[in-house]
């Protein structure tokens, strides 16, 4: 016999149950889309693992197998042992600039972020369009005659002529202007009346409140520091100054290509950043509590 | 320093060190370059020759150039709608609630923004294999559908070119999508909840305008990054383009121009036009989402 | 290399280096060496780039020994760059002033038109040198071509080239067929038939330049008219499609170079017309097939004809913004012009060389174990005299450029040869008459 309030307590479990259900179902396709994801993505990068443990030839064994049918360290001892290459000593040629280029860098966009997020000045606008122009300017158009400014600065071969310029990176400006927006005023009207400096608003509370804008970007332009290949050609003469980028191309000859040793490289080139990436993940991807303010 | 005079010179300051950098290492380049789009010079060793416009002129009937334009378009049109949504699709994913390894799946697709453009060519070129290929043996070909040439038929090239775009950039937008998503009070969210928003009505109505600034850059980004892309298309085709120059993007005839056909002048007007354009679409692209109305 | 279609190889190398020259900030004017008086010893530090690291080994011994030999004072400074990198910076260098740049630098004959374009190509002339201490009669001339302008002559070859046809020796047997009887292409077509079946071709398309050459003509003439819809180039082409269309026995390359190598491994290609130096890509690449290839001359356009052609090159140049281009002229003669240096350079390289009187020493035949044991140096150091010239131009990266984006559609049949070729010739016909 069903009276009315067990009627309604069973229709109200059934409906609680029902969004469960429907709940876990979705739970369920978010879980296998990103797992299709990680597989469509993840194979041409395993092809790259696995086919460093590979004897060249049998790089370009068909029908396609991912694992190698006689697995080698070759590549890895040639490629290590400095005798194509002095790979390891060019790696930490690029770990040197990338760790530079990444400080100076965040340092810089992150003040002039600031400056736009947060002030009101003289030819704001006109100064953020020009800001926003070197990111249309295709980077061949001032090859030439930078590098010809570095020769006459006489920073040619060395690192000066890869991290200075760098610094004007204008994507990371914007970048952190936009997540610098998010800063509340109210909480630095309030510093201001307890006698914080401008300089101290921006380095004791915009920056930390950026954080995670700022791992993003930091993370961004090692990265890109770390894959740079075109400017470190330009610029560096020896051997012994190349980042790895440079090194491995020199791998790829007329007569003869090191898929093998190139593919070990990369791998090896790519652990680094992957750490960054796994280390920083929390640093990265931190609340922000900037709700905190209000009330 | 009065507390009013400090606030006035302090964004100057701020912005200083960029600007200073820019002034040397952008500013000038660009000049110089332009300067030199007036003249004519073609060969190592000549002297420039002073032609006004005509390089631009040129530009008009020079049916390499307007294929290039085309191509470059078309990829930017899959950038901004496949890509960027795509993105923005993988970072709501990644924030789902109970999601289980979600620092694994954050990783995962972020990875392959560390690959450099030689070992995109050794990946892709199997991927897109015709006979051999990833694509058209372990996915088209089970679901009973003709195998594509990706690489040979001009139609299939730009597509293919777009899909290397999606899986190479695909982690970092999202990520941006990611910080942005951070940055939404999840009081706001619970508001909305508790007034009886269904997941759309909270994303239309909550998220996506406070993605905006995030939005905005993403979309400004991937429009720029699309005429500057040249890496990846140029390592898959050669910097032709392929057959029909299907693949020639902007910077890749740039770089025919200049370098292999050695034509500097008009290489510098190409430069150039590619610079304006982008600029025309940048400034067209954030008046649309609305940029110059009060923050 | 197998197919005219370019090899993911070749994209390889562009993708390696991406810059462009846009504009000249200094004049360059040349700061022509004073030349050193030669000197027994004297200190001299030269640079020299390279983009092979077999020709970098190469060089380090032969400076190695020219400091014995020669000059106590003499050090050598090699860099390895990637090998379109090396020609980049090499323009930006030139441009510039000579700053930066080495004083001798190895240049492929694809790059070196580049530096033809417009006023001096920024290397010595070694005509008058070459010439007047007789080294011009010791190289094959021919070869000279590819580093020639207007009379005036830039570099020195490193390898011969010589163009053979690379065979399966199992397999043609196993048809019995003996490819070593054949003295024209008819023959090879006849025999070729007896090859091919469902999933086998006897060759992909081989190089229409290769096989122009081969007949005496080439895209351009000595004198740097374009000749690329020549009546014989365009009858060249409609030979090579007839290959697949009318007798079935050839194909398109694979798209991708994995996708090629495995076909050869599976035996989808029985044959390939190939340089010298291809030899040393099946031996890298197919290995599992030592022993079942053989090499034998290209098969003749009509009875006693040039039975090879060439593909490809590199030239070792002095840059003449150089300080000491005695000096390195000095050391090119001891390096390239020398048996001992010719023969050093086989061994380490695998390049026949182009220097006549290193044929002959028996350093240069050895029996090829690769190969069934036959002596490839036997055959490159007969067919060495006819290799054919290859004509250089300013404009012969752009010609290739433009005729690489519809070579596709030519060898589809989806448009006729003789409209591609007057195309692409006539625009650049338009392009020189401008200059």
């Amino acid at each position: 016999m069903i009276d009315a309030r067990t009627g309604s307590k069973a229709r109200l479990t059934a409906i609680v149950r029902w969004a469960q259900w429907r709940r876990s179902i979705r739970l369920l396709l978010i879980h296998l889309v990103l797992l299709a994801g990680v597989v469509l993505t993840g194979a041409p990068y395993l092809y790259t693992i696995t086919g460093s443990f590979k004897e060249n030839s049998e790089i370009f064994s068909l029908p396609l197998r991912f694992w190698p049918q006689e697995p080698t360290l070759t590549n890895y001892q040639r490629l290590l042992s400095g005798s194509e290459i002095p790979f390891l000593r060019q790696m930490g040629n690029s770990a040197v600039v990338a760790v530079a280029q990444t400080a100076l860098t965040l340092l810089v966009v992150s003040m002039v972020g600031w400056g736009f997020a947060k002030y009101e000045f003289a030819g704001k606008r006109v100064l953020f369009l020009a800001l926003l122009a070197t990111l249309t300017i295709p980077f061949q158009v001032t090859l030439v005659p930078l590098f010809l400014l570095m020769l006459r600065l006489r920073w040619v071969d060395t690192y000066w002529a890869i991290v200075l310029p760098g610094a004007v990176n204008a994507f990371g400006a914007f970048f952190m202007r936009q997540a610098m927006l998010a800063v509340p005023r109210d909480l630095l009207d309030a510093a201001r009346i307890d006698g914080a400096s401008e300089w101290g608003l921006f380095w004791r509370i915009g920056l930390p409140l950026s954080r995670g804008a700022l791992s993003v970007m930091g993370l961004l332009i090692f990265v890109s520091s770390w894959n740079d290949y075109l400017w470190p050609l330009i610029v560096l003469r020896t051997q012994q100054k190349f980042t790895y980028p440079l090194g491995l191309a020199t791998l790829v000859g007329l007569y003869k290509v090191e898929y093998g040793m190139i593919l070990a490289g990369a791998f090896l080139a790519s652990l680094p950043v992957i750490a960054l990436f796994v280390a920083g993940r929390n640093q990265l991807l931190q609340n922000l509590t900037i709700g905190s303010i209000r009330g | 320093m009065s507390g009013a005079r400090r606030m006035k010179l302090a964004p100057y300051l701020f912005i200083s060190p960029f600007f200073l950098g820019y002034a040397v290492f952008f500013v000038y380049p660009v000049l110089r370059s332009l300067y030199l789009s007036f003249f004519e010079q073609q060969g190592v060793r000549s002297q420039p020759r002073f032609v006004g416009f005509e390089n631009y002129l040129q530009l008009l009937s020079d049916g390499l150039f307007l294929k290039a334009l085309l191509n470059t378009t078309y990829y930017a049109a899959g950038s901004v709608f496949v890509i960027v949504p795509a993105a923005l699709g993988l970072a709501l994913l990644l924030t789902a609630r109970g999601l289980r390894g979600r620092e694994f799946f954050r990783l995962f697709f972020f990875a392959p923004y560390f690959t450099s453009g030689v070992v995109i060519a050794i990946i892709f070129s199997i991927v897109f294999s015709r006979d051999y290929g990833l694509i058209n043996n372990y996915l088209l070909a089970p679901l009973g559908l003709p195998k594509v040439e990706w690489l040979r038929n001009p139609v299939a090239i730009m597509p293919a070119i777009i899909l290397v775009g999606l899986w190479h950039y695909l982690g970092v937008n999202a990520l941006y999508f990611l910080v942005g998503l951070q940055n939404i009070p999840p009081e706001l969210k619970e508001a909305a909840v508790i007034d009886g928003a269904g997941s759309w009505q909270l994303f239309r109505y909550v998220t996506l305008p406070l993605l905006r600034p995030i939005l905005i850059f993403v979309v400004t980004i991937a429009i720029i990054g699309s005429y500057n892309l040249f890496a990846e298309p140029a390592v898959l085709l050669g910097a032709e383009g392929g057959p029909n120059n299907a693949g020639l993007f902007m910077t890749m005839y740039l770089y025919l121009v200049g370098f292999r056909f050695l034509d500097f002048g008009y290489a510098s007007a190409i430069g150039y036009a590619l610079a304006l354009i982008i600029i025309a679409l940048t400034l067209l692209q954030l008046r649309l989402m609305g940029v110059f109305r009060e923050e | 290399m197998a197919g005219t279609r370019t090899i993911t190889r070749r994209r390889l190398l562009q993708a390696a280096g991406l810059g462009l020259v846009l504009g000249a900030c200094g004049r360059a004017a040349p700061q022509g060496g004073t030349p050193q008086a030669s000197s027994g010893s004297s200190q001299v530090q030269l640079e020299l780039w390279t983009f092979v690291n077999t020709h970098a080994r190469w060089w380090r011994a032969m400076a190695e020994d020219y400091r014995k030999k020669v000059n106590p004072g003499f050090q050598l400074k090699v860099s390895e760059i990637a090998y379109q990198d090396l020609f980049d910076k090499l323009r930006i260098a030139i441009q510039s002033g000579g700053v930066g740049a080495p004083d001798i630098a190895d240049v492929e004959q694809g790059a070196f038109g580049g530096f033809l374009r417009g006023g001096s190509p920024g290397f010595v002339d070694l005509t008058d040198r070459l010439q007047t201490e007789g080294y011009m009669d010791q190289l094959v001339a021919s070869r000279e071509a590819l580093y020639s302008y207007n009379g005036k002559t830039y570099g020195i070859e490193h390898a011969l080239c010589p163009v053979v046809l690379y065979y399966r020796a199992d397999v043609w047997e196993a048809a019995g067929v003996d490819p070593t009887r054949f003295s024209t292409w008819e023959d090879y077509i006849l025999g070729a038939k007896q090859v091919a079946r469902s999933g086998v071709h006897a060759l992909p398309f081989p190089a229409h330049d290769v096989l122009l050459r081969q007949r005496g003509e080439d895209y351009f003439d000595q004198a740097g008219k374009v000749k690329l819809d020549s009546p014989l180039s365009v009858e060249t082409m409609e030979w090579i499609l007839a290959l697949k269309y009318q007798h079935g026995i050839a194909d398109e390359t694979p798209d991708s170079d994995q996708a090629w190598w495995a076909a050869v491994k599976e035996g989808k290609f029985v044959s390939v017309v190939g340089a010298d130096w291809y030899a040393g890509f099946l031996k890298d690449n197919v290995p599992e097939l030592k022993g079942k290839w053989r090499a034998v001359a290209l098969p003749a356009w009509e009875k006693g004809g040039r039975r090879t052609s060439c593909s490809g090159g590199t030239g070792a140049c002095i840059l003449d913004t150089s300080q000491h281009v005695e000096e390195a002229w000095k050391f090119l003669k001891h390096s390239m012009l020398s048996v001992e240096g010719n023969v050093r350079r086989y061994e380490m390289t695998n390049l026949y060389p182009p220097f006549k009187p290193a044929w002959k020493s028996p350093r240069l035949h050895v029996k090829d174990e690769y190969f069934g044991g036959q002596d490839l140096g036997e055959l490159f150091s007969q067919l060495g005299p006819d290799v054919p010239p290859q004509y250089q131009s300013p404009f012969r990266t752009e010609l290739n450029t433009k005729l690489e984006a519809s070579m596709q559609a030519v060898l589809r049949r989806q448009r006729p040869a003789a409209d591609v070729f007057r195309q692409v010739a006539n625009e650049i016909r338009r392009e020189m008459s401008e200059e």
